[in-house]
């Protein structure tokens, strides 16, 4: 019942389809009374059938299969699949809703989950929920039109129906809720076994590199394995034996209802209460009608499957949305920190009261150690998290009065790891400006010195990028999204330096397309790279999610601190020889 | 003998040419359909087709020895299950007979002929009972296979695990530890509704309606074949519903598996759609994956509805013929009573298996998919090499040596052709060359973590081939970004490097490693469980306690692939300086990618698209024009 509730939240304009479907469902089970009607006629002749009697019985028949048949063709017809018709505006829907929500709900959520909401989670709900609703619905039908024809037949055996019926109701309830706590049990086993399957995963390569490691460490990696796969197998075992024993149960008391049902009117009959076509009719029907209810027991796993299905969906895709401003224009590109802070969890700060201003067209770089908030200053600029306290001001207004599309079209941001779509190579440059010819995707493509590569690919610019199409390397990637970058053609770039060094080849390129992106636009980088520190405006040394240094290279290099060890081990590290 | 096998070569040459057609016209069939496929879910379509063609096919008595070979100690329990899952069933048919007695004691109550209560009411403890024994019966046949299946499962789950122990360790670098816990895990799960439910159940499953129909034709033989006048309505239901079948399952199949990659790639590419489609009304490429999704399953759904309605309908009326048949049969006193009941309640009772078991050839289907892909873990080929009792005995005056050696992966693509290369002990050699040359490969074949396809590769003048791995991995450090650590005491995982190594010893490795100094930090110092530790650690620092105990490990030869890759530029020179304590003295082949590392090795190899292009020192290289241009854009970084 919960999740019909849950199933009409969703259906949104598919409401009415969904009830005409649950109506039909309930209206087939009627031609159960055409198969009542035809035994009690036959029975009433059974002692002189004629060939019009026969003729009868069968037209009954008949009637009965044409109208299951119609109804049946009908409800498909309008409501199967209405549930595809419900997730597609719910996918299209929550993609809308993706796009405007803060990062943070990804961090919490985690990809993964998101992920399997939107594939498993989604794809067993709309193969499944039809189905589902159906069966609970014929079941009660079942179950209405039962009582109909017994009651039609004698109060008594009426009753005694009543009574079987809700024994066997009863039991659906308690198989349901029986399984939905031992399915949670199995979901934290299937989990736990993920984890330690990983590990395993890893440990078996380093053992196979290190033949020499003792007992100790071996053990570890089995037993873990070994105690998580056999803890989901016995949360397996017990939710299929709870399960189960309770569905033998289930049919056993829908075979000894249509006994107890025979029994009951053979003895109405001795009394003189009912006739014989009528006790003969109650001993066949009840049978028929009493095995229906069988395929509850199908439903059953459904019901809990799917209930469980839409809570998950209810809890990941319950999706937060940032504040919108209304502000369209930006007057100028100062970018001003003033006492920012900010953390992940509400709980360890990241940046602690910073206070920096960047002016107009200048370079600055940022520079710290790793976990000291460098990324974070980025993230905070680009509005995928919002700070706690302070504010951030891009020409001379806090950045939340702007309207979110209006604060991201002044800025480009290039990402630490490139994120490139399984799509053409034109299409991925273009991503950042729709209408852009395909003149000016090649100039931008030539401006971050991808032009060329791309056109020793088989297809050019409609190479496909990804499994299937060409593999790039590391360095061409990391030039496809600067040359998104420079089509975008934003005042702000914003750039997080790759930490990783690709291959030479690559890297001299990579430095070239930055120094096109950056020319007379105001950057901010996050800076691994000695070039890029040396020809900065200003470098801003972060430590612990604080301002520490501040200047230009040739002030701060003389200095002790943070910047002048950077330097050195930066220094070391290119010098390296073995 | 040879003659039998060219018999079955020819044989499976024309299976294969009858696949490839079967395939070409699914090609075709899906272009019938006028659905407009959008060009990726055809060429996705494709090469499933492709795929499926490769595919080896199992059968379902195949598929179920398969799994019982698993676990053949459990053989005799799934027997006994299905056995007695059997006997349930035919306890269950006391019931309806019951209900025929019932009505023969009416009848001759009816006709003056008075029959006491007390006798019915026998009968009906009698079938209170068998019903009583059903459900002991089933109820304990189904505990005993489920209880086999979750075994079996666990096991093969196991087993896969085992198997990555000998399998070719190239396997486990080259795939990320999450697609082989998908395998492990998540392909096995896709068993378990076959495993677990119809492998076990069929049987009894399809007792139950056979039984029925047995029955009635012993009852009467025209009932029994009157029973099967819905057949032909059902069928024609059925026919109309599997119209066009495969291709619409192939396009349906496809379309989702865009979305879910789509879906994925959106989710994923969330920064980038922030930052740059903000104003887009949705990403195109999602929504129309989306769009044509519902599209194609609506068309297909479409066109089966009326054949759904009409098999569902016919299959709900098996009475519709044998039902007046009987009340005829009973009017000319040609059937009892008795069987004029079975042969109302039987047919009717074939009804709720019926149903299970259309639906089970379909789980079939899936689950056989499931099982190929396991499979080809399950069965990849082990590398030969000799007991780890017999040690070789290796010459440490003799370095390494290539052999005209090629390698190609199973898909049949060579990546390196004819190497041949020699090193002399203690010195370093270094791999250089534009990405996806086939640097790590060479790298990867000394460390023997794949099998060369020709040529030889000798160790200290023996062919590898005949060392154990054992020893093999005693003698060489493969060093690459790896920083996983076991959840034991840090101690214990430097240790792993050499087991009976003093307490100094392992204090001297972390010293090296510069892994010292923070390690003494943690509150419980070395006895810091790695676990424990984990949030307090950096990357760069568990993979410098990783090179702690490489630097432990007597190993005569280190193999260096893109050691320092990723480290954060932090810990970049930490790094670096442990390895360089890791190198001292040993024989070093590195694979490099910064070119001024290596300037002083004894031996450049210059590799390019699988072949060498040049070996020799720096100075003689720098006379090759594709090294010289390395050098001038690795020149311009800095």
């Amino acid at each position: 019942m919960e999740f019909i509730k849950l199933s009409f939240k969703l259906a949104g304009k598919y409401k009415d389809r969904l009830k005409v479907g649950i109506l039909l469902v309930f209206l087939q089970n009627a031609s159960m009374l055409f198969g009542f009607f035809a035994l009690f006629l036959a029975f009433g002749w059974m002692n002189e059938t004629t060939g019009k009697h026969i003729l009868a019985i069968f037209v009954v028949l008949f009637a009965s299969f044409l109208f299951y048949f119609l109804t049946g063709w009908a409800k498909s017809g309008l409501s199967d699949g209405v549930f595809f018709g419900i997730f597609k505006d719910y996918r299209l829907a929550v993609g809308e809703k993706l796009k405007k929500a803060p990062m943070g709900y990804f961090a919490e959520q985690s990809l993964s989950r998101i992920m399997s909401a939107f594939t498993n989670v989604m794809k067993s709900l709309e193969n499944y929920s039809t189905m589902s609703i159906d069966f609970t619905f014929s079941g009660i039908s079942i179950s209405f039109f039962l009582l109909m024809g017994m009651f039609g037949v004698n109060t008594k055996i009426g009753i005694l129906t009543v009574v079987c019926l809700i024994i066997i109701w009863l039991f659906v309830f308690l198989m349901v809720n029986q399984a939905k706590k031992e399915i949670a049990r199995e979901h934290a086993a299937i989990t736990k076994l993920g984890d330690a399957l990983i590990d395993s995963i890893s440990g078996v390569s380093v053992l196979r590199s290190f033949p020499l490691a003792d007992k100790g460490v071996v053990e570890e990696i089995h037993s873990k394995l070994k105690n998580s796969s056999e803890e989901l197998r016995l949360a397996q075992v017990h939710f299929e034996i709870v399960f189960v024993i309770y569905s033998r149960i289930f049919s056993t008391v829908i075979n000894l209802s249509s006994l107890l049902v025979t029994l009951f009117s053979c003895y109405l009959y001795t009394k003189g209460e009912i006739l014989l076509p009528q006790a003969l009719t109650v001993s066949a029907a009840g049978f028929m009608i009493f095995g229906g209810l069988k395929q509850l027991e199908n439903a059953s796993i459904l019901m809990v499957k799917n209930p469980a299905n839409m809570k998950y969906l209810d809890d990941v895709l319950d999706i937060p949305e940032i504040s919108d401003g209304n502000l369209e224009v930006v007057e100028n590109q100062d970018i001003v920190f003033d006492k920012v802070s900010f953390s992940y969890d509400k709980r360890n700060p990241v940046l602690k009261d910073l206070s920096f201003t960047i002016a107009q067209g200048s370079k600055t770089a940022i520079v710290g150690p790793s976990g000291s908030g460098k990324t974070t200053i980025i993230n905070l600029i680009s509005r995928f998290y919002d700070v706690e306290s302070g504010k951030i001001k891009l020409g001379n207004k806090d950045i939340r009065d702007y309207k979110v599309e209006t604060l991201l079209k002044n800025l480009s941001l290039v990402f630490q790891q490139v994120y490139l779509f399984h799509d053409t190579i034109e299409n991925n440059i273009r991503f950042a400006k729709a209408h852009a010819s395909h003149e000016e995707v090649v100039e931008a493509a030539k401006r971050a010195h991808c032009h060329d590569f791309i056109m020793e690919l088989p297809k050019g610019y409609n190479t496909m990028v990804g499994e299937g199409g060409s593999s790039l390397s590391g360095g061409e990637k990391q030039r496809i999204s600067i040359a998104r970058a420079l089509l975008k053609n934003a005042p702000v770039i914003l750039l997080d330096e790759a930490t990783s060094s690709v291959d030479p080849e690559n890297e001299y390129e990579i430095l070239a397309a930055i120094e096109e992106l950056s020319k007379g636009h105001t950057v901010i980088s996050i800076a691994h790279r000695l070039s890029t520190v040396r020809k900065a405006d200003q470098i801003l040394v972060i430590d612990d999610g604080r301002l520490v240094q501040e200047g230009k290279h040739d002030d701060l290099i003389n200095q002790e601190g943070i910047y002048s060890a950077f330097i050195k081990a930066r220094e070391r590290a290119a010098n390296w020889k073995l | 003998m040879k003659q039998k096998r060219y018999n079955d070569e020819v044989l499976d040459s024309a299976l294969d040419s009858k696949k490839t057609k079967q395939n070409e016209d699914l090609i075709k069939e899906v272009e019938s359909l006028n659905l407009d496929v959008p060009d990726e879910i055809m060429q996705r379509i494709e090469s499933d087709v492709e795929k499926s063609e490769k595919q080896p096919k199992i059968s379902m008595g195949g598929l179920n020895k398969a799994l019982m070979g698993i676990a053949p100690e459990y053989k005799g329990r799934m027997r006994l299950s299905v056995v007695f899952a059997c006997i349930g069933e035919l306890f269950s048919f006391s019931t309806y007979f019951f209900s025929a007695f019932a009505a023969g004691w009416l009848i001759k109550n009816a006709g003056g002929n008075v029959v006491g209560f007390d006798i019915l009411m026998k009968y009906a403890f009698l079938a209170i009972g068998s019903l009583f024994l059903y459900f002991i019966f089933t109820g304990f046949s189904t505990t005993i296979s489920h209880k086999t299946s979750f075994y079996i499962l666990a096991k093969l789950r196991q087993t896969l695990f085992e198997k990555l122990k000998v399998i070719p360790m190239g396997y486990l670098v080259d795939n990320p530890v999450g697609k082989i816990k998908v395998i492990i895990m998540d392909r096995v799960a896709d068993m378990e509704d076959w495993v677990a439910h119809l492998m076990p159940e069929l049987p009894s499953r399809m007792l139950h309606p056979i039984l029925c129909v047995i029955i009635l034709f012993f009852l009467d033989w025209r009932i029994g074949l009157s029973i099967f006048v819905p057949v032909p309505i059902a069928l024609i239901g059925m026919i109309t519903m599997m119209y066009k079948y495969r291709s619409r399952m192939a396009v349906w199949l496809s379309s989702y598996a865009n979305v879910a990659d789509r879906s994925a790639e959106y989710v994923h590419g969330i920064p980038v759609i922030k930052a740059f489609a903000q104003d887009k009304a949705s990403y195109g490429k999602f929504a129309d994956a989306v769009k044509f999704y519902h599209f194609s399953t609506m068309k297909w759904w479409k066109q089966s509805w009326f054949g759904k309605a009409l098999m569902t309908a016919a299959m709900m009326t098996p009475q519709l013929a044998s039902m007046p048949l009987a009340f005829y049969l009973y009017g000319r006193n040609q059937i009892s009573i008795e069987t004029l009941l079975l042969a109302l309640i039987l047919p009717i009772a074939i009804l709720p298996q019926a149903f299970g078991i259309i639906m089970s050839f379909e789980l079939f289907q899936m689950a056989s998919n499931t099982w190929v892909s396991i499979q080809e873990l399950l069965d990849m080929p082990v590398q030969k090499r000799p007991d780890e009792k017999n040690k070789a005995v290796i010459d440490n005056s003799k370095g390494i040596e290539f052999d005209n050696i090629s390698f190609s992966y199973h898909d049949g693509t060579e990546v390196l052709h004819n190497i041949s290369f020699k090193t002399k002990p203690g010195e370093v050699t270094a791999i250089v060359g534009p990405s996806g040359g086939g640097k790590s490969t060479i790298a990867k074949l000394l460390a023997g973590f794949w099998d060369q396809s020709s040529g030889r590769i000798s160790i200290g003048g023996v062919d590898t081939k005949n060392i154990s791995f054992r020893q093999l991995a005693e003698e060489i450090s493969f060093v690459s970004q790896d920083n996983f650590l076991f959840d034991v005491s840090i101690r214990d995982n430097i240790r792993i490097g050499k087991p009976d190594a003093t307490e100094d010893e392992i204090i001297a490795a972390a010293k090296a490693a510069h892994c010292h100094e923070f390690i003494s930090k943690l509150p419980d110092g070395y006895n810091t469980k790695a676990g424990e530790a984990g949030g307090a650690m950096s990357g760069g620092e568990r993979q410098r306690i990783t090179l702690a105990r490489a630097i432990l490990k007597p190993a005569s030869t280190i193999i260096l692939d893109e050691a320092t890759a990723y480290a954060d530029p932090e810990n970049e020179a930490l790094i670096q300086e442990a390895i360089s304590n890791l190198v001292k003295g040993k024989n070093l082949v590195i694979v490099a990618h910064r070119l001024n590392t290596i300037k002083q090795a004894n031996q450049i190899i210059l590799i390019d698209k699988g072949k060498i292009k040049a070996k020799g020192k720096h100075d003689e290289l720098m006379k090759e024009p594709l090294y010289a241009s390395l050098w001038k854009q690795y020149l311009g970084e800095e």
